[in-house]
């Protein structure tokens, strides 16, 4: 669930960690819901951009993309009772302003090129960690 | 005859006077203990009634011998340090040590405000003066049915909606986490949960009947308002803490202006900004 005066969401991912057999270290991010997802079909597992409603000019944004929630159930299809794994949900907003952004508008500041003017927000939940019983 | 020139002129050298002079004072000032005025740190009872009342204050019980030795101890480095810091100048220019003086010299200022206890017609004058400052919060309770996003087809899809609703039948919203029933709800926590804009949508709507749809900023709703509390008068009686609380900020900011206005007056202050 968005926030009502912020913007809307992207997607909802689970990143799930394991180390192999060979002691290598190994992290997936999977796109578990997003939104419009009727239009929106990932390619090789892979969800492309919400958009972007970003009026840099203006530091103003759009919520006509995105979806003010998103719920789902995921089961790992990957799924190995005997391995050792930890996951984690990160939830992507769509791109708005960053605060460096709002600042330019309302100072007129003129501000170097690599300073960030868009970015997509997250927020993360803590991580559960599945040990083999 | 020769050395007695020479004597002579050995007592008309300024450094033999310095000499003597200096063997003089060192004569007057040896044998004397290094403890005048403030070299001088005296631990006397009323100290240490003082140290041991403080920690009593804190940890409820009274110290110890070794912990009242302790405390003494490092009252006495506490001066010397103190002293040894004033005397190199070492509270010029600290920022903390300034700071630390202007709210003691604020706080003898409020003294008399902050011990003084207010009437009751004076408090019924502020109130008066703002009574919707005091006022409980409006409290709504509300059913609502949510729609999703504020799109142009939801927007379509909730006229039928809502005339279904009116007919008494049951519409199923789209899933989110939000709940369908809010009792007692004040527009605080409507605002927070739905938008500043929703929360005065609602506070027009007539009871009784569903209506809609509202935008929220999550989406679309249609809403039901069940019941509804005015904003009430407020009695003294029950809002006298907070009015009580406002009275002393003012008559607080009233004498620390008056203080320093006081103060003021006695300096010539030059403010020279750069052309």
């Amino acid at each position: 669930m968005k926030d009502p005066l912020d913007g809307n969401l992207d997607r909802v991912q689970v990143i799930k960690g394991w180390v192999d057999a060979a002691g290598k270290a190994h992290e997936k991010v999977i796109d578990v819901v997003w939104s419009d997802m009727a239009r929106r079909k990932p390619v090789n597992g892979k969800v492309h951009a919400v958009g972007d409603t970003v009026d840099v000019q203006r530091a103003t944004f759009g919520n006509t993309i995105g979806a003010p929630s998103l719920a789902t159930v995921w089961t790992d299809p990957e799924f190995d009772p005997t391995q050792r794994a930890f996951y984690y949900v990160r939830v992507l907003q769509i791109p708005t302003p960053t605060w460096m952004a709002y600042d330019r508008v309302k100072y007129g500041l003129r501000l170097p090129p690599e300073i960030p003017m868009k970015h997509q927000e997250r927020a993360y939940t803590s991580a559960i960690w599945y040990s083999p019983a | 005859m020769i050395l007695n020139d020479s004597a002579r002129r050995l007592l008309r050298e300024p450094l033999v006077h310095f000499l003597i002079a200096g063997a003089a004072v060192y004569a007057l000032l040896s044998g004397r203990p290094p403890d005048a005025g403030e070299r001088r740190i005296v631990v006397n009872e009323r100290v240490v009634s003082a140290l041991v009342s403080r920690f009593e204050e804190s940890f409820r019980r009274l110290p110890t011998k070794d912990e009242t030795d302790g405390l003494i101890r490092d009252w006495v480095q506490d001066q010397v340090y103190y002293r040894e810091a004033l005397s190199l100048g070492l509270d010029e220019g600290d920022e903390v040590v300034v700071r630390r003086m202007r709210r003691k010299m604020e706080a003898m200022a409020v003294a008399d405000a902050e011990s003084r206890t207010p009437s009751d017609a004076e408090l019924q004058v502020m109130l008066d003066r703002d009574p919707a400052r005091y006022a409980e919060d409006p409290q709504t309770s509300f059913d609502q049915v949510y729609l999703g996003a504020d799109t142009p087809e939801n927007r379509a899809l909730a006229q039928n909606a809502l005339a279904r609703l009116r007919r008494g039948e049951a519409v199923s919203p789209t899933p989110a986490p939000i709940p369908a029933t809010f009792n007692a709800a004040r527009s605080e926590a409507i605002s927070t949960q739905f938008g500043d804009d929703f929360a005065i949508a609602l506070r027009n709507l007539a009871p009784g009947q569903w209506n809609g749809p509202l935008a929220s900023g999550l989406g679309l709703h249609l809403v039901r308002v069940t019941a509804r509390t005015a904003a009430t008068a407020p009695s003294l009686q029950k809002v006298r803490q907070r009015v009580e609380n406002d009275w002393r900020a003012a008559a607080n900011l009233r004498a620390r202006e008056e203080a320093y206005a006081r103060i003021v007056k006695g300096y010539d202050v030059v403010i020279e900004l750069p052309k």
